[in-house]
């Protein structure tokens, strides 16, 4: 037993002596990349409560400590990540909060034969879940689980498998499933999980252009109380393959819906994405669609939401990177709703725009960034509006 | 013998055959390494490979390439090598789709993310290398890796519902 800790704990000697190391460009070793990092960043918050009335402005402090791991080999890509980050508010001490999780994705084969994603994630989190896009599960897209409020500390766990092959010269096909479970620690928000299928094939009409065919079918379980609803999609559409400038894929058709409660809707499905590279430097992505899911907040209801967004980054200078991105969501209740007595039919409407510009430092292991942010929220349960302007910096080895 | 002898020569034809025809041999890690450290060896490596196959075989050399952490020049020398390598092979009505391919999978590897001075370099060397078309591989090849790359680049979300992130479908346009 002895000797063979002894020989592991050589191997690892050897490995981390025989490593190449550069500041800011991780640690290697074979096929194995490390690139441990940290973030901290100070954040001026209009409206730390995200509320419509006694609006409280704050200043706090983010600080996040993390490993990036990596594998690249012929047959096997893998990633992954795991983080620790604490926030701390100047006055509104009661709003400080730890989060921390892990995220895993493995890539096997190529679409030649077949090439096999397997991703999982753990997130618990507390305001802007900063890692969830890093937590898309190949082919299946992520609609279904929804938080009622960023502020709502939660723990998120996903998982999936997708599989995906060119099954001719001009037929692709991908097969995918997603679970999604996301649990609040708030007792009045009720827990949800998402259970997705995805089967999508894509058929070269063009040298440039395929047409595409979309199913998708989904269970949702409200787990507090037990409850059921059932979700299907199918689309046709057109992807691009990406050799021109401006690349599109996008398809339209039918949804259905059937909610806990046994009633049925049945409505127009979407969803695209494009981008356009405008220079070597300057790259412009917009998108939207739209789905039905269950809510949190609300015992047998659900919303029907729409989601429009843009983005865009440019290299100004070989050291400074801008990006900007906006989102617009409106998010309608199935049933009517109570507030305050009253019974209402429930609509939101959001808007977002972020705009941040980061500098990588002559030394390559710092790069310092500054984002600002604004959100307004349009409902006629409860409106707000916040700003946020950050300045922080990572260091990474 | 002479029956004998006309075995072997049906064996040894038979052989060959089979390994013109299974054409392209998936590389070993020493292999990789190897065409690393002396770009010469990818030809070995690329032979009989798809556009789909070349660019993972690419992307692994690119990824030793990076562990490699070398001098910005000798980057963008090796790099020249590795490019002007995989282009004379790669025919030239497949450079665009091969170089899309390449981006994204540059862009899922963390060894050459974490080297942008890897991915310039390879950008100008597609640029010089693939002739009247360097400029339309090169895009395609940027295009490519920043999709792969800015995954969260429009992650903002109204209300922070950040179970609901666009884009969807996990997947952009280009990629495969």
């Amino acid at each position: 037993m002895i000797k063979r800790e002894l020989t592991a704990g050589l191997i690892s000697l050897a490995l981390i002596c025989s490593a190449n190391a550069g500041p800011g460009q991780g640690i290697h070793s074979g096929p194995w990349t490390l690139n441990p990092y940290a973030d901290v960043s100070g954040t001026y918050d209009s409206n730390v409560n995200k509320t419509q009335t006694h609006e409280k402005e704050d200043v706090f402090a983010d600080s996040t400590v993390g490993l990036r791991a990596g594998y690249s080999s012929y047959m096997l890509e893998f990633n992954g990540l795991g983080f620790l980050s604490q926030r701390c508010y100047s006055d509104t001490t009661e709003n400080n909060f730890g989060a921390g999780g892990d995220l895993l994705r493995a890539k096997y084969g190529n679409r030649d034969g077949v090439e096999i994603e397997v991703d999982q994630a753990f997130r618990r989190v507390e305001d802007v879940d900063r890692y969830g896009n890093e937590a898309a599960v190949g082919g299946v897209s992520p609609d279904s689980v929804l938080d009622v409020s960023s502020l709502s500390r939660r723990d998120i766990n996903q998982a999936g498998i997708s599989v995906g092959r060119n099954m001719t010269d001009k037929l692709d096909l991908d097969v995918g499933y997603r679970f999604d479970d996301i649990n609040y620690e708030d007792a009045s928000l009720y827990d949800l999980q998402n259970h997705v299928g995805q089967v999508e094939t894509a058929h070269q009409l063009t040298d440039k252009t395929s047409g595409l065919l979309t199913l998708k079918a989904a269970i949702q379980n409200n787990t507090t109380q037990d409850t059921q609803a059932e979700y299907y999609a199918g689309r046709v559409g057109l992807k691009t393959r990406g050799t021109d400038k401006v690349t599109f894929k996008g398809g339209a058709g039918v949804q259905q819906y059937d909610q806990a409660n046994g009633d049925s809707k049945t409505g127009f499905n979407f969803d695209l994405v494009s981008s356009w590279a405008v220079t070597q430097k300057m790259m412009l992505q917009a998108g939207g669609r739209n789905g039905s899911q269950m809510s949190s907040l609300y015992s047998d209801n659900g919303t029907d939401y729409q989601i429009y967004w843009v983005g865009g980054s440019l290299q100004a200078t070989p050291s400074i990177v801008t990006s900007m991105s906006g989102a617009y969501r409106v998010d309608d209740y199935m049933n009517p709703v109570k507030d305050n007595n009253r019974t209402m039919d429930r609509k939101d409407k959001g808007v977002a725009v972020r705009v941040r510009a980061d500098y990588q430092a002559p030394a390559k292991f710092l790069k310092i960034y500054t984002e600002a942010s604004f959100e307004n929220m349009d409902s006629n349960v409860e409106d707000y509006k916040d700003t946020r302007i950050a300045l922080g910096a990572v260091l990474a080895y | 013998m002479k029956m004998q002898n006309i075995v072997l020569t049906g064996i040894v034809c038979l052989t060959t055959s089979l390994n013109a025809l299974a054409g392209f041999t998936p590389p070993t890690e020493a292999q990789i390494q190897a065409a690393a450290s002396n770009p010469a060896g990818l030809t070995a490596l690329l032979n009989g490979a798809t556009p789909v196959q070349a660019s993972h075989v690419v992307k692994t050399v690119m990824a030793r390439v990076a562990a490699l952490n070398l001098s910005d020049e000798a980057l963008a020398t090796r790099i020249n090598l590795l490019m002007g390598t995989t282009l004379s092979i790669v025919s030239t009505t497949n450079q665009v789709s091969f170089a899309t391919m390449l981006g994204t999978e540059m862009g899922n590897s963390l060894a050459i993310r974490s080297q942008p001075s890897l991915v310039s370099a390879t950008q100008g060397a597609l640029t010089t290398g693939a002739g009247t078309a360097g400029a339309a591989v090169a895009t395609a090849f940027g295009e490519a890796f920043s999709t792969a790359t800015s995954g969260s680049s429009n992650s903002q979300n109204t209300r922070n519902k950040d179970a609901v992130k666009p884009p969807s479908a996990g997947k952009y346009p280009g990629q495969n």
